[in-house]
């Protein structure tokens, strides 16, 4: 009896033992209410135009992670975003202001209408970022959206 | 024997070329103060460029490119032309969004240290302040028509621990203007 005791003990405590999860990444594109969020507060310094965006993986102090955005225009009827092509594929440039540099270059690819995935995003060192997405023709930069981030 | 005694000086100059380290100077665009080491990398590279040179400009994005492909080593770029004012370099080095700082030379106190000759003109230094590499970036003025990189090749030989093959490679540019 004195063995059992002990033993139902931790069997009950192992039994409640949960693993401790790290907590969810905010995600932009969640269904809510049967719509998809579109959360058009960043906007295009010149366009007009505006997008919403979210990790899809975070990047870490060794690894590089990828970022999902949404472009808009608004409805021409009730100004409700519509999502919408760039003009070209746009560049995701991360950039230090306060150290007057950046990180690496990222990679953009378009994964559908109005949709693009940036993958090798990768911060060389903590501090407050920003995260530039840039319309560009050649090397001129036609339009611009900036993100702030701390990392 | 001369030539013999003349050449034997001129290599133990290359050989034993060096400079002090950190690499230290004004941030151009956050005036704060920047110092690049070596601190537990291969090596630094330093690269003299003009915010108004077409043979430098050629060479920023390919600069870029290496910096991304070879993290073993640290970058920086250093900005020594007199004739370019700070305003124009400022806007231009905003524009181009390097992944490395800028160090605003307005004394050319670095280019002086360096021997720094044209834009864009490479030096990659060892830990202990040897110059491994000095010159061109490639062995073209225009980046785009470069059939030789003598950056990579250099940084290639550093990171397997081979003695760089081609210590200095002739610098094609535009000549850094001193005040």
């Amino acid at each position: 009896m004195k063995i059992v005791t002990p033993l139902i003990a931790a069997l009950i405590l192992t039994a409640c033992a949960q693993e401790k999860s790290p907590p969810p990444a905010k995600d932009l594109f969640s269904p809510t209410n049967g719509e998809r969020v579109t959360d058009c507060s960043i906007r295009f310094k010149k366009s007009g135009l505006c997008l919403s965006w979210g990790w899809e993986s975070q990047p870490t102090s060794t690894a590089m992670g990828s970022l999902v955005f949404k472009t808009y225009r608004a409805n021409l009827l009730d100004q409700s975003p519509v999502q919408v092509d760039l003009e070209s594929t746009p560049q995701v440039i991360l950039w230090m202001p306060e150290m007057g540099h950046g990180s690496r270059p990222t990679t953009v690819n378009p994964i559908d209408v109005g949709t693009y995935r940036a993958s090798d995003v990768f911060f060389v060192m903590p501090g407050k970022w920003e995260i530039l997405f840039q319309i560009k023709s050649g090397e001129s930069v036609l339009d611009e959206a900036v993100v702030n981030v701390t990392i | 024997m001369k030539k013999v005694a003349l050449l034997t000086i001129f290599w133990t100059f290359i050989a034993h070329a060096s400079v002090s380290l950190p690499v230290e100077g004004q941030n151009l665009l956050t005036d704060k103060t920047v110092k690049a080491s070596v601190e537990n990398k291969k090596g630094l590279v330093v690269v003299f460029l003009s915010a108004v040179c077409p043979c430098s400009n050629s060479h920023v994005a390919e600069l870029t490119k290496i910096s991304n492909e070879y993290p073993d080593f640290n970058f920086i770029a250093i900005h020594s032309n007199a004739n370019e004012e700070v305003a124009v370099a400022k806007n231009y080095f905003t524009d181009k969004k390097l992944p490395f700082p800028v160090i605003q030379d307005s004394k050319a106190k670095l280019a002086d240290e360096f021997k720094a000759l044209k834009t864009p003109h490479v030096y990659v230094v060892r830990p202990n302040g040897e110059i491994a590499y000095q010159g061109g970036v490639t062995n073209s003025a225009d980046c785009s028509k470069a059939d030789k990189n003598f950056l990579r090749d250099a940084l290639d030989d550093i990171k397997q621990s081979h003695v760089v093959r081609t210590p200095s490679g002739r610098t094609l540019g535009c000549v850094i203007k001193r005040g």
